[in-house]
């Protein structure tokens, strides 16, 4: 009769709904969690075009296929036209990538260019809930240039600009390209 | 969008504690006051005590031990948890400061990703509460306080083999020994009900705002023990069995 008594007292009752308040506070933010991974976990190269002479972004009007040197058939950007910058991926195994940059015109013109990217593979974890990726962080980069006369349009210098290699969509690396076509 | 919602949600549930706790704080009080008349007459509702009437109380009014049964249960049941105990002392009650130390762990293996996380160590916190509350005698509190937090650990991932999309060689993706050190700050708000002479039972919430985190040659830890996953800042909550000693 007096546990009874106790049990219904407003006092227990009213420490018996603090318990139940305690309950859902500490469960409660527990329970809520935000997952906020990249959509795709396979980073790229974004490189930019330019013009030798202005310096000012250039909409290439060739075509341009870029192929990995030291591989048969692998397309990297295929025949790519009227673009001002483009994302390459770089390989997890090699810390020196071959690119082989083909250009080409509607008259049946066409040279190869070749890029030489020396990069260290980094590893990268984001969260469990992320899938796991590889970053790549640039060291330096060379070119070679063919003659204008096999085709208008070649490498004139590359450079640099960033040298993390992952999810930001920043520009990692300047083109610069040298041309015979007359500017206005 | 989400942490908008989780702020509406606990200030919703802020407003029902004090809801109830202030009227039991309230009703306690009258019950402790000394008689001032001969016969006393019954009253209802919550009643005016003047200030005097509550007992003063010493600078060192004792010390109190609490565990935390909210770390438990998730160290028991999700992908982290900790396991940790307080040291606090009651300064006329009002002032309680307090040290904290655990032990953080996560050993968990996420379903779709494949990716594992392992890591257990200590923990530290030191801060100081302040109690809210009209009597600071009566053993019921409402704390607000500040806590500054720091781990240093070692953690491992590993992971399914990397595939290069292009050249489809694998690679591997296991790291061991990793080194973290997070330092964070904590707001804390809670409520404590005397349950049974040394005996109190209370809750706390706990926004965490990261300091500092130092990153692996990998990136950031995913748990940081004492602090939960590592985001800028996160939302706790810890449940506490408290014993004056």
């Amino acid at each position: 009769m007096q546990l009874k008594r106790r049990l219904l007292s407003p006092n227990f009752l009213r420490r018996l709904g603090l318990l139940a308040l305690i309950a859902g506070m500490t469960l409660g933010p527990v329970a809520c969690t935000s997952i906020d991974c990249p959509l795709d976990n396979v980073v790229a190269l974004k490189c930019g075009l330019y013009d030798n002479a202005t310096g000012s972004s250039l909409n290439l009007s060739q075509t341009l296929t870029v192929r990995a040197g030291g591989a048969k058939d692998t397309i990297l950007l295929n025949a790519a036209s009227g673009i001002s910058d483009f994302l390459l991926p770089l390989r997890y195994g090699s810390e020196c990538d071959t690119l082989l940059f083909e250009f080409s015109d509607e008259t049946g013109r066409a040279a190869t260019d070749t890029v030489f990217l020396s990069h260290r593979v980094m590893p990268h974890f984001e969260s469990i809930d992320c899938p796991a990726a590889m970053f790549h962080e640039l060291g330096g980069a060379r070119h070679t240039s063919h003659a204008l006369s096999l085709m208008p349009l070649t490498i004139d210098s590359v450079a640099v600009v960033r040298k993390t290699v992952n999810y930001d969509d920043i520009e990692n690396l300047k083109i610069y390209l040298r041309s015979t076509a007359v500017r206005p | 969008m989400t942490t908008s919602k989780i702020s509406r949600f606990i200030f919703a549930l802020l407003l029902c504690g004090l809801s109830v706790c202030l009227p039991a704080e309230a009703q306690n009080v009258h019950a402790e006051a000394p008689d001032t008349t001969a016969k006393p007459t019954p009253v209802r509702g919550i009643q005016y005590v003047p200030d005097a009437t509550y007992k003063a109380m010493p600078l060192f009014a004792g010390l109190s031990l609490s565990v935390d049964l909210a770390g438990a249960l998730m160290a028991t049941v999700t992908a982290y948890g900790q396991y940790e105990a307080a040291l606090r002392a009651n300064l006329k009650g009002r002032f309680f400061p307090v040290v904290e130390a655990g032990w953080g762990l996560s050993d968990h293996t996420h379903e779709t990703t494949d990716l594992h996380y392992k890591t257990a160590a200590p923990f530290f916190r030191i801060g100081c509460d302040y109690n809210f509350a009209r009597d600071a005698a009566s053993g019921n509190r409402i704390l607000g306080g500040l806590r500054y937090g720091f781990s240093s650990f070692d953690y491992d991932v590993s992971g399914p083999d990397l595939t290069d999309p292009i050249w489809g060689t694998s690679h591997a993706y296991r790291f061991t020994g990793l080194s973290g050190c997070n330092h964070w700050a904590e707001v804390c708000f809670g409520l404590e009900a005397k349950i049974w002479r040394f005996f109190h039972l209370g809750w706390s919430v706990r926004y965490r705002l990261r300091l500092s985190d130092k990153k692996s040659e990998i990136g950031s830890p995913w748990y940081v023990p004492g602090y939960g996953r590592n985001d800028s800042h996160v939302l706790s909550g810890t449940f506490n069995l408290v014993f004056d000693i």
